[in-house]
């Protein structure tokens, strides 16, 4: 009890975010059920029938589910490794520009793709790499790089970069902001040292500047790496075409088309979708932890 | 602030990020100039680098909509009162979990962790809100989204990084953990909260959901909720215009145009808003000032 | 700031953070709530099933709907609503739901649902999914929503309006009516659709007719191709599709004696579900007739391949889609519904003699007759539904049905569609309604001007009977492009537009089997299509068709006809 009196600030910092899980994402977690269930809305999560694992079964046996499993993971591994280290550089090549204005510049705009939402930036990028106008065939054919303009958005084998180029024009401002405010907490006295050393800018950064946000490094990797079954749905949706519909297909995006043929039962299989992300997701959050702990990194759990 | 001559890195930083902002500036500037741009004439397309035909239709379409003010307050209501919660308890959350002798340390862990993963689904988390009395209820917009796990991570990760030595020379005098978190380490995250703070601004800026899914009276829908609407009018206003009863209607809106200028409504403030943040981003500006 | 006002702050905003809990947990919902009138009702008034001679009325009806993009009525400006009240004896509120999408629609309908209705309003206009069917029949099994069979006789203006749609809204387990037709369309009151639409301008200037044959619409692109000059040397594109759309062309090949337009009067061309009259068995038209999808992809692949549809027509948005065709460059294009018009209104701004014209075209391989009839067939439907709840209260359920009885007769009708007689319509020499001098100064004949005063916003549900009785051609009609297509589709002024599908099998609704097999299937139909219209040859088509058989064969088509001509019986005659 003593012990407890003396952390009673600690308790009561920590109460708040207690009751608010609990409340917010505890209570509702009933629904988790839901995907064991034939759900009827009207019964209920407490009288409608119990199923056991069939949704589970409808949905692994749904025709294009594979093809989306794959595509999906696919995708968020190509993320994972291209993108990933691409906004840690970002970051750091920003933290390097000294002139303060220049910086806040780049920072400033390359955060704003983040606000246009997919569908918007969807018809901006088929606009811009149409073969009929597009500003970028215009270019690459009158630099004489492309004979003729290239249908970007029909090719298959290009679906992917593109997914990729236009995540990362999106999202890299934004998430690099986080480890720019952690490279600007690094003590500045580490840097004027080792210049005095002789250090020149790039064994600083490997010196410093890295190893200052390792943690935040390993936790966002972590993370990411956890969402591996959720590969970007709002840009899957938007940016995909008759023709690239097989690549484009990713588990999310399964759900959203076959929840609309399926009338009441979709609800419950979308259920099942989302429990067995979710499973997946924490498994791999687990194993991520625990293989950053064996790479002498802080844990997280 | 050092001051370096420039060097070869420097100049080729500087390009390389220079054709990233341009890159990452013209979608944007695109949208611009459609906004400004005459709708019937942009549908005609070949609009790159300049307005063809001038016009305010686009805004005026969307502020000449009465509710828009309201839904402002309502806006800004959210963005302030939840902001600033959010960051006090995420913060007060986030340095109870680097106290590695806190007794609920690891379970309270665990107990925002799996969430971030499991959740309900929609029509019980409607259900839980309707039994606290929060459908129809503008502090639907503010209580859900008092604590998020990923910003509690975030915060708990850079609290951990910050030098022992300042916490326990202040223990040794007999702060308590409450003046510990005031006097010390909430004035020397001051990056992370403003990164927190952004997120969660942009969060409650931006989310349309909760308005459409948790209420029935547009008196308390926010501006983002008003803004979609006005789309949702001009697109319908396209097919009213074939319509048997609508006689030589011509548009002088599409949705396609409505939906830039939005875009430019939703983004200025933030871009107004954001450098009064970034400059909590600065290489070691706080640290050096608590010191000594 | 010293110590202790640090810590009195941080306790105040605990204690500010645990009252807001607090506070949002009690109900501090002063917004009225949709469903409940301002004034309380002074209890039930006993009614026996004739209503009594002096009805119990509220002082204000409120009716709810969703609407995803109709402008509303702006309290201000508005002159009918006070003039309705007047007439009926009680004020009518329109509560609109503004959403998304009739998906965001459903989904408030299944919240709604999941806490037992309490939150949802008295009166509520609902989409008409299958999804919305499913959700409003359940509400009724357990008790929540009125049986309308117990009302309709004190409606006959509205029941003879629906009285065709009626049967096909029944719940099957109970044989209730929970749900009836809010918004629905009749061959007496709609305008056909046009698909695809060509440039008359250059179709004059090369001295051709109006395509009417698939063969004789590819010689027409060839000619716009090769034929056509283009200021400052710009490519003709004979023709582009939007990529969703291809399907709609099939029409063009399918077997007239199986095949229909969707529901109303919009070719959806996805595959219809008929009744084979050999063995009474319920099929599949892409699953029977392999020679017309054979024909349909042939013809698109050829023209693919000869440049005589835009490459891009598989990849673009919408959005770009409009903007080619207002370019002047196109020479034909497909489309839904009539959005032609605002086309040819911005293409007159780069092309003043352009013009684009509907048209219909078959094929006279599979249609030697070239017999349009069966695209003047439309399923029996029903665009959304009324819904009342139980627990309404006997006045409002009498201001209901009298609000309904009165927009759907004769004055209130012309009332809540045209606005006041003398100030914003009134008669030509015919008899027809048409806007007065005033109100064509002030609102240009735009609805969407014409709303916020209150015209056209209290109409409830169509009247078609009337619309043929009084409406007159309007400045749309008289438009020479809709001339032009009215009379390429073969319509007539005054007869119906199309007749309803009477086979019964398109009307099943989906069963267990269906909904967990079926699912995807328009997926796949897209895929296969762009497969086929990308196929290196004939024969690779001739291979796509047989594995899609195939393959859906092994998804369960059989079982899904099965199934569904099973359930035939539960569809209502409908000769």
């Amino acid at each position: 009890m003593n012990k407890l009196y003396r952390q009673k600030w600690l308790i009561a910092f920590a109460l708040p975010g207690f009751l608010f899980f609990l409340v917010f994402s505890y209570f509702p977690m009933y629904g988790i059920v839901i995907s064991f269930q034939d759900f009827d809305v009207f019964k209920g999560v407490f009288r409608s029938d119990f199923v056991g694992f069939d949704n589970f079964k409808t949905l692994f046996d749904m025709p294009d589910f594979n093809n989306a499993l794959r595509n999906t993971i696919l995708i968020s591994a190509l993320k994972l490794i291209l993108l990933f280290p691409a906004t840690v550089v970002f970051a750091l090549l920003i933290n390097e520009i000294s002139t303060g204005w220049f910086r806040k510049f780049v920072q400033t705009t390359s955060y704003l793709p983040y606000f246009v939402s997919w569908v918007i930036a969807a018809g901006i990028w088929y606009k811009l790499l149409s073969i009929d106008g597009g500003v970028v065939n215009d270019l690459l054919v009158s630099l004489g790089i492309l004979k003729e303009p290239f249908h970007f958005m029909a090719d298959k084998d290009a679906f992917y970069p593109i997914i990729l180029f236009t995540e990362a024009w999106k999202n890299m401002g934004f998430s690099a902001i986080i480890f720019i405010a952690s490279l600007s907490a690094i003590d500045v006295q580490q840097y004027e040292a080792a210049k005095m050393d002789g250090a020149n800018r790039f064994r600083q950064i490997w010196h410093i500047s890295l190893p200052g946000i390792k943690n935040t490094i390993v936790l966002m990797f972590i993370l990411n790496a956890s969402n591996l079954l959720r590969a970007g749905q709002d840009q899957m949706w938007t940016m995909s075409n008759v023709t690239v519909q097989q690549q484009a297909e990713i588990l999310d995006t399964l759900v959203l088309r076959y929840l609309k043929d399926m009338g009441l039962m979709g609800y419950s299989i979308g259920t099942a979708m989302g429990i067995f992300q979710a499973f997946i997701g924490l498994a791999l959050f687990i194993v991520c932890n625990y293989l950053a702990k064996a790479a002498k990194s802080d844990s997280i759990l | 602030m050092n001051k370096r001559k420039p060097d070869l890195f420097a100049v080729v930083n500087g390009l390389v990020m220079l054709l990233f902002t341009f890159v990452c500036i013209y979608p944007f500037y695109y949208v611009l100039i459609v906004s400004f741009n005459d709708p019937l004439d942009a549908q005609r397309g070949g609009l790159y680098l300049w307005v063809r035909s001038f016009s305010f239709e686009n805004y005026k379409a969307i502020f000449q909509t009465s509710e828009l003010l309201n839904a402002y307050q309502i806006t800004l209501f959210r963005v302030i009162v939840g902001s600033v919660l959010h960051l006090l308890l995420t913060a007060m959350f986030a340095f109870a979990l680097t106290k590695k002798h806190f007794v609920f340390r690891k379970f309270l862990t665990w107990w925002m962790l799996i969430p971030m993963y499991f959740s309900g689904g929609l029509i019980p988390t409607y259900v839980v809100m309707d039994m606290l009395g929060l459908v129809n209820n503008v502090m639907v917009y503010v209580l859900p989204h008092l604590l998020a796990t990923f910003h509690i991570l975030i915060l708990r990760t850079f609290l951990n990084e910050l030098p022992a030595a300042l916490e326990e020379s202040a223990v040794i005098d007999g702060a308590s953990d409450f003046a510990l978190f005031w006097r010390i380490v909430v004035p020397l995250s001051t990056p992370v909260l403003a990164t927190v703070a952004l997120f969660i601004g942009v969060f409650h800026w931006n989310d349309w959901f909760s308005g459409f899914t948790y209420m029935t009276s547009e008196d308390l829908w926010t501006a983002q909720n008003v803004l979609l609407k006005i789309i949702q009018t001009n697109e319908a206003s396209n097919i009213a215009s074939i319509s048997k009863m609508d006689a030589g209607f011509k548009a002088t809106v599409t949705a396609e145009s409505v939906k830039m200028a939005m875009l430019v409504i939703t983004t200025v403030p933030v871009i107004v808003v954001y450098p009064f943040l970034q400059k909590y981003f600065v290489k070691g500006m706080m640290l050096g000032s608590v010191k000594g | 700031m010293t110590m202790k006002k640090k810590m009195l702050v941080s306790l105040a905003t605990l204690a500010l953070a645990t009252s807001s809990v607090l506070a949002g947990c009690a109900k501090t919902n002063d917004a009225p709530k949709a469903s409940s009138p301002e004034e309380s009702s002074s209890g039930q008034q006993a009614t026996a099933a004739a209503a009594p001679p002096e009805e119990a009325l509220p002082s204000e009806l409120t009716v709810s709907m969703f609407n995803w993009g109709w402008p509303t009525v702006e309290e201000s400006k508005d002159r009918i609503g006070p003039v309705l009240a007047k007439e009926l004896g009680f004020n009518v509120k329109l509560n609109v739901f503004k959403v998304g999408s009739s998906d965001e629609a459903d989904k408030k309908l299944q919240l709604w649902a999941a806490t037992k209705a309490a939150d949802m309003p008295d009166i509520l206009m609902t989409t008409s999914s299958t999804l919305a069917a499913q959700t409003i029949d359940a509400l009724g099994r357990n008790d929540i929503l009125l049986d309308w069979n117990e009302i309709l006789d004190r409606m006959p203006t509205y029941k003879a309006q629906v009285s065709q749609l009626l049967p096909l809204n029944k719940d099957v387990e109970t044989g209730k009516l929970f749900r009836v037709p809010q918004g629905y369309e009749s061959p007496k009151g709609t305008k056909p659709a046009t698909a695809p639409l060509i440039r008359k301008d250059w179709l004059d200037e090369l001295g051709l007719p109006v395509p009417k044959t698939t063969d004789e619409l590819r010689d027409t692109l060839i000619a716009f191709r090769d034929n056509i000059k283009l200021p400052d040397g710009q490519k003709v594109i004979p023709s582009i599709d939007f990529g969703e759309m291809f399907w709609n062309n099939k029409y063009m090949f399918d077997n007239p004696e199986y095949s229909y337009a969707g529901s109303g009067n919009i070719t959806v061309g996805l595959n219809d579900w008929f009744t084979d009259k050999t063995d009474g068995k319920v099929k599949r038209h892409d699953m029977v007739f392999s020679d017309n999808l054979f024909e349909f992809l042939a013809y698109y692949n050829s023209l693919f391949k000869e440049g005589l549809i835009d490459k891009e027509s598989l990849t673009m948005k919408y959005g770009q889609y409009i903007e080619k065709a207002s370019s002047g460059r196109v020479g034909l294009f497909g489309t839904w519904g009539t959005h032609v018009m605002t086309v040819n209104d911005s293409l007159a701004s780069v092309d003043p003699d352009g013009l684009f014209v509907g048209t219909t075209v078959f094929s006279s391989k599979t249609n030697p007759s070239l017999d349009p009839t069966f695209i003047k067939k439309a399923l029996l439907g029903v665009n959304s539904y009324w819904i009342i709840k139980k627990s309404i209260s006997d006045e409002d359920l009498n201001a209901f049905i009298k609000f309904m009885e009165y927009t759907m007769g004769e004055e209130g009708w012309k009332l809540t569609t045209f606005g006041e007689e003398g100030k914003d319509w009134e008669y030509d020499a015919n008899n027809k309604i048409v806007d007065t001098q005033a109100s064509i100064e002030k609102f240009n004949g735009s609805l969407v001007a014409k709303i916020p005063e209150g015209i056209y916003y209290y109409s409830p549900s169509p009247n078609f009977d009337l619309q043929v009785k009084y409406y007159a051609p309007t400045a749309y009609d008289e438009r020479p492009d809709v001339v032009e297509t009215l009379k390429n589709m073969g319509y007539v002024e005054g007869e119906p537009v199309y007749s309803y599908i009477t086979d019964k099998a398109p009307y099943v609704l989906p069963g267990p089997i269906e909904l967990k097999k079926g699912a995807g299937y328009a997926t796949r139909w897209k895929d296969m299509v762009v497969a086929g219209v990308l196929a290196k040859s004939e024969d690779e088509i001739r291979d796509i068709i047989a594995k899609w058989q195939e393959t859906e064969v092994k998804l369960g088509y059989e079982e899904i006809s099965e199934e569904r001509t099973n359930n035939l019986k539960t569809v209502p005659d409908l000769e």
